[in-house]
């Protein structure tokens, strides 16, 4: 049965869903999420805000792989730099590109949940590859917490972290609340070699057991 | 096969229910190789879809946010992180689809290694362990 005092979009079921679908259910799903409704509603951030951006690129013909990972490293350690973690990451973080989910677990990981759009899949295609090229804790960069994925553009990509490394170093760190994180995904499509897109968030480590 | 890489065999596949008893998960591939781990499954029923499509090509929330995360260790006691994942719906819509890494990849000697997945989907959630050899 339905929650309604919870909302519906808190239901892993296909019949949840399958409600939601058929328009039982307030017009913005962002609101429905009970007591976690606030913080998801707060945390929806603007595209253009330097903490939550992300374009569709053009790949120059010809260019390798290594290149355009240095190219867009380039400009994700520059966005870093200049970039504050005013927000929490936590919530729906929407955007043109991509919408990304974030929480944080009792015991500490956080995780994340990644949705190309179909403005996005349009330019992409049926298949795509997404990687990390870098991602920074407290500016530091770290190794990224996200291998090459190749799947449908439909699929959602998660990942989750923890524990991590920095960048040529052994030691493993924990990941502490309000830490600054900063993820840089990559895009690109498995059809067309010059078709990508990135997507860049710096957000902070919110307290455990946070969604 | 690349070379070095290790492929579990059948007797690696292993279901069990998550998610409160709603779905079963079918572990159908455990891959490794120098770099990663990698964990393919089946998830039936379907999970619920997340998203669905505005016609200006946005996003606009249909179901609960899902969370899928891992964490290893070997009979070696090395330890394993989380290296991301992919899932989605068959196109029957019968079940979903997925796979997820760990990294880095396994030392040659070890054995067996031990994950603890960790699934959460709106309000419900579970943790389980499960052993696969290598």
């Amino acid at each position: 049965m339905l929650d309604t005092k919870r909302g519906t979009l808190l239901l892993c079921s296909a019949v949840g869903a399958s409600l939601v679908l058929a328009g039982m259910t307030p017009a913005s799903a962002d609101s429905a999420h009970g007591a976690g409704s606030a913080a998801r509603a707060d945390s929806a951030v603007s595209a253009e805000s330097g903490d939550n951006v992300g374009e569709l690129i053009s790949i120059p013909a010809g260019e390798s792989t290594a290149a355009t990972y240095a190219r867009v490293t380039r400009r994700a350690a520059e966005i870093n730099a200049r970039t504050t973690a005013d927000k929490k990451c936590t919530g729906v973080w929407k955007h043109s590109v991509a919408n990304v989910d974030w929480d944080r677990t009792p015991a500490g990981t956080v995780r994340w949940s990644f949705k190309l759009t179909a403005t996005a899949r349009a330019n992409l295609g049926a298949a795509v590859t997404v990687t990390m090229p870098n991602a920074w804790v407290n500016n530091h960069a770290i190794n990224p917490p996200y291998g090459p994925h190749s799947k449908a553009s439909t699929y959602d990509f998660h990942g989750s972290m923890n524990k991590y490394n920095r960048k040529g170093s052994s030691t493993k760190y924990t990941i502490k609340t309000k830490n600054k994180i900063t993820f840089y995904w990559l895009i690109k499509s498995n059809s067309n070699p010059r078709a990508g897109a990135t997507r860049y968030i710096t957000c902070a480590v919110p307290p455990k057991g946070t969604s | 096969m690349a070379k070095g890489k290790r492929k579990g065999a059948g007797g690696t596949a292993q279901s069990f229910t998550v998610l409160n008893g709603r779905h079963e998960l079918a572990v159908r591939r455990l891959t490794a190789t120098a770099e990663r781990v990698e964990l393919a499954y089946r998830i039936t029923p379907a999970l619920p879809e997340r998203w669905r499509d505005n016609p200006d090509g946005s996003l606009d929330a249909a179901g609960p946010p899902v969370f899928f995360s891992v964490e290893g260790v070997d009979d070696l006691g090395r330890e394993y992180l989380d290296g991301g994942g992919a899932f989605g719906t068959d196109p029957e819509g019968g079940f979903t689809e997925g796979s997820l890494s760990l990294e880095p990849g396994p030392a040659p000697e070890a054995r067996s290694l031990t994950l603890t997945l960790m699934l959460t989907c709106g309000d419900e959630q579970s943790t389980h362990q499960l052993t696969m050899p290598l």
